[in-house]
């Protein structure tokens, strides 16, 4: 067999194997204003939707069937649904959606409204906002506990994670973090959350019945610039014993020990790394990488970038079914 | 994408204000005179852009290699399409026979050093400019401020002949000032712009390290 063969064959094989999982991404293009749909079996984008301006935050409902969008420029969330790839609902938000979170039943989707520094609670069944929570200043990343009790609002400005008691819909409390923190992420026992912050280069591990920072996970890379090391997007395996942070332009993925806390790998994906979601079977961990105008496929269990497909512009979120 | 001819003139005015340098009246540029609204990143990260075999001794040899040199001379021009740069760089490697690891590790210090170099170069030509746009800006705040002191109903022939010397002065500086600040944005992209070529010709790289073979 030559060499090409060879490769090709390899090639074909390594394909196979990561194709099991048949899973679909849809990606927003904050400036294409589009929604690229990339089947992860052929790993390919397979059809490009038009949607409302600057779409960024992107979350499945509860039966996978619609793709919640939160359309910032056109101030409210639309609803697309993936049986047609047709926007069949606009439901209110407040202004400037940027990201949001469903809450565990599916009911409520909890808001981050940056430009108001309010957290929008929407009633995603009746259309209509529930609540508006005043928070810090720049709202930006969302977790909720996996009880849905805790919702935790990050706020750019004030370096603070805000935990919100679901039932009161009132701030109970606030943990001050480092500076410019982004993304919120509970472990799947619920007992912590990791919030990342993009100017302070750390991830902050949170005790979430102390409200205590427990561990402040730093990242070095050689070769990387220290400034140029931005954590954004966290994701945790279901099993919650690895944690992947996005590094923003450094370009990088880091892996994390979540037992350790300690940094076992760091995958160079595309520039400018910002949100990651986990294909249902959890084999694959797909991010969106900004300013080079992709997305990477990482294979979870081998630690290792298996494609890099071009979307839209400047890809921001990601959601995957 | 900007249609070609205002890329062509955006990267005369980057380069003519790079080339510019030294002996500048106004001596090294300041990071308070960078007037982009992206954030100032003077050198590009080799772990940004790489994982492949540690390029530390490549940075030192590659311009040794003949054939490594001319290739990288080649392809890191902003001209060549990164497409075409992309099918080169494949075809370069295609048809090395032995350590194409190590080849592509040294193509790869050679893109390094020559585009990190040339986007430094292209940064302080933009710091310059900067530093230009404000000194424009206080001599035409310095004029009004002149014309301000002058009675507009003058009979004094000398006083209406440097009102009209002063209001000519500051149309044509007006005018200037703001054909520059048109310009900015697409000046204050080309580092960015230098900086995905790297990162996609270091990925295509990558890539063939990853399928191995050539040993």
């Amino acid at each position: 067999m030559s060499v090409v063969a060879k490769v090709a064959l390899a090639t074909a094989l390594s394909l196979t194997s990561v194709s099991a999982s048949a899973s679909t991404a849809y990606v927003s293009n904050e400036k294409s204003n589009t929604i690229s749909v990339v089947d992860l079996d052929r790993l390919e984008v397979i059809q490009t939707v038009r949607v409302g301006g600057r779409p960024r935050g992107v979350t499945l409902s509860k039966d996978k069937k619609l793709l919640y969008i939160c359309t910032s420029d056109a101030n409210h969330v639309e609803v697309l649904d993936l049986a047609s790839l047709k926007v069949v609902r606009t439901l209110p938000s407040g202004p400037d959606p940027e990201l949001f979170v469903l809450s565990p039943d599916g009911r409520r989707l909890y808001v981050a409204n940056e430009n108001n520094n309010m957290v929008t609670v929407l009633d995603v069944e009746r259309g209509a906002m529930e609540a508006e929570i005043p928070v810090g200043v720049e709202p930006e990343g969302m977790g909720v506990s996996p009880d849905g009790h805790w919702l935790v609002n990050t706020s750019e400005t004030t370096s603070m994670a805000h935990f919100i008691d679901t039932k009161t819909l009132a701030v109970s409390g606030s943990v001050l973090v480092d500076s410019r923190p982004r993304f919120a992420e509970f472990t799947p026992d619920g007992k912590q959350v990791w919030v990342s912050a993009e100017i302070g280069g750390t991830v902050s591990v949170i005790d979430v019945a102390t409200r205590k920072v427990v561990h402040k996970i730093t990242f070095e890379i050689p070769g990387v610039r220290k400034p140029a090391i931005q954590p954004v997007g966290v994701r945790i395996t279901a099993d919650g014993k690895t944690a992947f942070v996005a590094l923003g332009p450094a370009n990088r993925v880091a892996v994390v020990d979540t037992a350790t806390y300690r940094v076992e790998s760091y995958l160079l994906v595309g520039q400018r790394v910002w949100q990651l979601d986990f294909t249902p079977d959890q084999k694959l961990l797909v991010s969106t990488n900004g300013a080079s105008n992709d997305i990477s496929v990482i294979d979870v269990g081998k630690r290792k970038v298996v494609k890099s497909i071009t979307v839209g512009e400047l890809p921001w979120g990601v959601a995957i079914r | 994408m900007m249609p070609v001819a205002r890329a062509a003139w955006v990267l005369w005015v980057a380069g003519a204000m790079a080339l510019a340098s030294a002996g500048a009246a106004m001596g090294q540029p300041k990071e308070a005179d960078w007037p982009c609204v992206q954030v100032l990143q003077p050198e590009l990260s080799v772990g940004a852009m790489w994982s492949g075999p540690d390029p530390a001794q490549a940075a030192t040899t590659w311009r040794e290699m003949p054939a490594v040199m001319v290739l990288v001379q080649r392809v890191a021009p902003r001209r060549m399409p990164v497409d075409e740069a992309t099918a080169e760089i494949r075809r370069f490697l295609a048809a090395v026979k032995d350590d194409r690891r190590g080849t592509a590790t040294q193509i790869f210090a050679g893109l390094f050093e020559s585009l990190n170099t040339e986007r430094g170069t292209i940064i302080r030509g933009i710091q310059r400019y900067g530093a230009r746009q404000s000194l424009l800006a206080e001599r035409i705040e310095a004029v009004r401020r002149e014309l301000d002191g002058l009675d507009p109903k003058t009979t004094d022939a000398k006083v209406r002949e440097r009102r009209a010397d002063l209001e000519a002065q500051m149309t044509w500086r007006a005018r200037i000032f703001d054909d520059r600040e048109k310009l900015l944005p697409l000046v204050c992209e080309q580092p960015a712009v230098i900086e995905r070529r790297l990162f996609a010709l270091s990925r295509v790289l990558s890539e063939e390290l990853d399928k191995g073979g050539g040993n």
